[in-house]
């Protein structure tokens, strides 16, 4: 078993490509590496060499890709970080909006973020008109009913993330080549982090199979 | 009040994404390493996929080619 197993070793190591995997593959633990080695012959007996030098060197490319874009949304999110802060230090404590509906208990955790949770409804009555600019003793609004319905700037702001930083990263946007997928999911696709992931104990189809029964539950 | 302090957040969100999207255009995606890798990446692509059908044209017809093969 172990000189089959020298044997194809060197067999492999005929390619240029598995020249390069095999260098990444002494850094790894021996156990890992041995693993990996055994399962790539396996492979190689199977669909043949030509597919498997196609197919590494396609995930590779793929998840260079995928790096690409992912970083691309990675700067924005920070920029983002600083516009939060920013905007939040800016509209901290003031009512900037009204919801027509009382939202769900969990929901007022954003809804209300930041607001004096001690106001009753009489008193965010008079807050709103004072926003709106009316005078609170003159208008009886009947716009309020419960304090829950007060909208803290948290709230816009995810509402505006969800939807106007969609539309413009769909217009301006760079959208990945067809094929790339998700970023991650692109990424773990590589031969590179699949031998990391079987270096922490993960099995890597085990987790292609999981990812792909998620993909089907759209919760991926 | 309400009305601009809430168009004040979306303009600056817009702005934000416009500007997140512009740069990452300018030093990402019109980089020659982007364009290189794309390239690799579209070559592979056609290299795995031509690869894939001529194993699947093998697998439909195995019995031809052995035929072919004695012959």
């Amino acid at each position: 078993m172990h000189t089959t197993t020298i044997l194809l070793t060197k067999f492999i190591l005929t390619a240029k490509e598995a020249i390069k995997l095999k260098r990444e593959e002494d850094e790894l633990s021996g156990l890992a590496g041995m693993y990996y080695v055994l399962s790539l012959c396996v492979y190689i007996i199977h669909h043949g060499f030509h597919h498997i030098i196609c197919c590494s060197s396609l995930y590779f490319a793929k998840a260079e890709v995928a790096r690409r874009h992912t970083m691309a949304n990675f700067y924005p999110s920070i920029a983002f970080v600083f516009l939060y802060r920013i905007l939040a230090s800016e509209h901290s404590g003031e009512l900037v909006g009204l919801l027509p509906f009382q939202p769900f208990n969990f929901l007022q955790n954003v809804t209300f973020r930041g607001l004096s949770t001690k106001m009753t409804a009489k008193e965010l009555n008079e807050l709103w008109l004072q926003t709106k600019g009316l005078d609170a003793t003159k208008v009886l609004s009947l716009d309020v009913s419960n304090v829950s319905q007060a909208c803290a700037f948290a709230f816009i702001y995810i509402l505006c993330t969800l939807s106007i930083k969609k539309i413009v990263n769909d217009i301006f946007g760079v959208r990945a080549p067809e094929g790339v997928g998700g970023g991650v999911d692109a990424m773990l696709d590589s031969p590179q982090n699949q031998k990391i992931l079987s270096s922490f104990g993960v099995d890597a189809n085990e987790m292609k199979e999981a990812r792909k029964a998620g993909k089907g539950l759209g919760l991926l | 009040m309400t009305v601009s302090a809430i168009s004040n957040i979306a303009i600056a969100i817009g702005i934000t994404e416009f500007l997140g999207c512009m740069f990452s255009r300018k030093f990402i995606f019109q980089s020659d390493s982007y364009t290189r890798t794309v390239e690799k990446f579209e070559r592979a692509k056609w290299r795995r996929d031509s690869t894939a059908a001529s194993l699947a044209a093998k697998q439909a017809n195995p019995k031809s080619q052995k035929s072919a093969g004695k012959i």
